[in-house]
């Protein structure tokens, strides 16, 4: 186009008033700004008074002239067009300007997504293998050349199968990829596997992987796989595993032996029950035929020494029928129920009264009480105590037994009470240990075997129990079931 | 008058059981034997009371539970288990109070089952109600 007059016809007015490209014209010697139109003035932001007391220099940038100043200071990039035109005689320029800064900056934001994209696949600690619908190398990132020991540059084209799958999975691997060209089908795609994969030199080490497709630039498909060599997992999980079988293997000894020493103390406490017992039938048995059958040619003293050879056999039948109940208490197999403390005992403290009539006792029994535990070793502890708080409250014309219930955080604990003889604290350790009495004989008959069946009983639940007590000012047993 | 069995391998006990049915003033003859063996041999006629009549069965069997060779539940299980003695009342008359041997001894087919008390007078007495029951106020079984 030669540089010819500018017409004000309505054409040429409307092709440069209403284009919807910024335009203006400048004079080519002064480069003033002689007219612009109103999308120069609507993308610059300057009005057209503003417009024409500027020169062409104030728009463009002082170092670059393919960039522009906007009245809000904004930068953006453009292309021009010039065409020299003759304007009222001057020579002019008509210029257009195409904004280019919208595509600019998503071509440079497609440049950064790019890179961070290969940076991730660069620096990821997972293979990450990207082959195409023919099955051949695409990309090869830097862990998946650590694993599997094979350069990118060396595998890129070449057929994925060849190189890190093993030979035997191959045909598998091949045939599968034919029937998704074929038909769309897979079983792979977007799931997590487990399967074995072959470095360059040969050995073969367990991978998991997760496969996807992708389209490529040219809408081809492809396939990427991320792929991590889980060899120590796999040896960690194998340990474990044989830990474990270890472990289990331990325990079926240990409870082998412990069956062993279990059946050892039941045959003991059955050979106790019986063949103990059997000599005290001959002593107490004989001792009675001889004052029967000598009567009265025995001298009183000689009476005497048998009466006293017969309770000696008494008490030694009292003990091992209480250790027997000790034994049965730590064996016998246990279950949890809801057990109602309130009528249990209710029902002992009534048999008490019923073996003892002429007694005058006053019971106090807190309503309501419900414990967690095993129901017949529950009453052999709940029998012991309230047998204890009877027999040391014998003698006393005002005697009271209390059954009752407190508190400690959220566990309830049990108390039986009584007024009796009670027992001197500093000898309190000794309560609960086998065979070991606070009071003589004479005074109070028992075995001291008791309270320490009521502790393996409390034990065995997981529970305890403590007393406190004064002599002459009575005693209180507390116990725990939890 | 039909016998007591008295199944009992220790002597004091077998001698202070005879005292003990003497001070009951029970009469029925006592036939002694003293291990599981030798209890089935004379319930069944066999070995050294062959030529025993095998349809005589005593009045009650008194067992013991631990004995020489065949123990008192071995000599149960065979007695119940043979049709001529599946109803002969048995009394298990032991030191035990272990659990099991008193689910075994009922579940095995035992009529009763009584500890031997420690002391004297109580097993007089013992044998007292004992003798009173089997001897006097229990119907025998028919005769298979």
């Amino acid at each position: 186009m030669t540089p010819g007059a500018l017409s004000s016809t309505d054409g040429v007015r409307l092709l440069f008033a209403g284009n919807p490209l910024p335009m203006w014209l400048y004079d080519l010697e002064t480069r003033a700004i002689l007219e612009v139109n109103a999308a120069a003035v609507a993308h610059y932001g300057y009005s057209r008074d503003e417009f024409l007391r500027m020169r062409l220099d104030d728009i463009r940038t002082d170092e670059d002239a393919g960039r522009h100043r906007l009245r809000d200071g904004r930068i953006i990039e453009v292309d021009t067009a010039s065409q020299a035109v003759d304007f009222g005689g001057r020579p002019a320029a008509l210029q257009v300007v195409h904004d280019l800064t919208a595509r600019r900056d998503s071509e440079r934001a497609l440049e950064r997504s790019e890179a961070r994209k290969a940076a991730i696949v660069e620096s990821a600690l997972d293979c990450v293998i990207t082959m195409d619908a023919e099955g051949r190398v695409v990309e090869f990132n830097p862990a998946a050349e650590r694993t599997f020991g094979y350069c990118q540059s060396d595998v890129v084209g070449r057929p994925l199968a060849d190189l890190i799958i093993p030979p035997d999975l191959r045909q598998k691997h091949r045939d599968g990829l034919a029937r998704h060209r074929e038909t769309g089908h897979h079983t792979v795609l977007g799931r997590r596997l487990e399967m074995r994969a072959m470095r360059a030199n040969g050995a073969q080490f367990p991978v998991e992987l997760a496969i996807t497709q992708i389209r490529g630039s040219g809408g081809q498909a492809l396939y990427t796989g991320f792929v991590r060599d889980i060899s120590d997992r796999k040896r960690a999980e194998e340990d474990l595993r044989l830990l474990n079988a270890e472990l289990e293997e331990r325990v079926r000894l240990r409870t082998t032996e412990l069956q062993a020493a279990a059946d050892e103390l039941e045959a003991f406490s059955y050979s106790v029950s019986h063949d103990l017992r059997a000599p005290l039938r001959s002593i107490d048995g004989f001792s009675q035929a001889l004052a029967e059958d000598a009567g009265s040619s025995l001298p009183a003293e000689a009476k005497g020494h048998l009466d006293r050879i017969r309770a000696a056999t008494q008490r030694m039948a009292h003990l091992i029928d209480d250790l027997l109940s000790l034994s049965r208490v730590a064996r016998s197999p246990m279950t949890r129920e809801r057990v109602d403390v309130t009528d249990l005992a209710g029902r002992i403290l009534a048999e008490l009264g019923r073996q003892s009539p002429d007694r005058m006792v006053r019971l106090t029994i807190a309503p309501a009480m419900m414990a967690s535990g095993d129901p017949r070793l529950l009453r052999v502890a709940l029998e012991n105590l309230l047998e204890n708080a009877w027999k040391f409250t014998t003698g006393r014309e005002d005697a009271r037994i209390e059954v009752g219930q407190t508190q400690d955080g959220s566990a309830p604990v049990f108390f039986v009470r009584d007024n009796g003889a009670g027992f001197d604290p500093a000898y309190v350790g000794k309560l609960f240990t086998p065979f070991q009495r606070l009071h003589a004989s004479s005074e109070f008959p028992g075995t001291g075997i008791g309270l320490a069946t009521v502790r393996r009983i409390m034990h065995r639940h997981g529970g305890r129990v403590w007393a406190d007590g004064q002599p002459g000012q009575g005693a209180c047993f507390y116990f725990t079931l939890e | 008058m039909h016998e007591i069995l008295l199944i009992e391998d220790n002597a004091d006990d077998v001698d202070l059981t005879l005292r003990a049915l003497r001070k009951n003033k029970i009469a029925n003859d006592v036939i002694i034997v003293r291990d599981g063996v030798e209890a089935l041999d004379y319930l069944f006629a066999a070995g050294q009371y062959a030529g025993r009549d095998p349809a005589a069965l005593p009045q009650v069997v008194l067992l013991d539970l631990k004995l020489p060779r065949l123990d008192g539940l071995q000599v149960l299980e065979r007695v119940r288990a043979n049709p001529k003695t599946r109803l002969l009342p048995i009394v298990i008359l032991t030191s035990s109070t272990e659990q099991r041997d008193l689910l075994t001894g009922y579940t095995l087919g035992a009529n009763s089952y009584i500890r031997k008390p420690v002391e004297f007078e109580q097993f007089v007495d013992a044998v007292h109600q004992l003798g009173l029951y089997w001897l006097l106020l229990n119907q025998r079984p028919p005769l298979p």
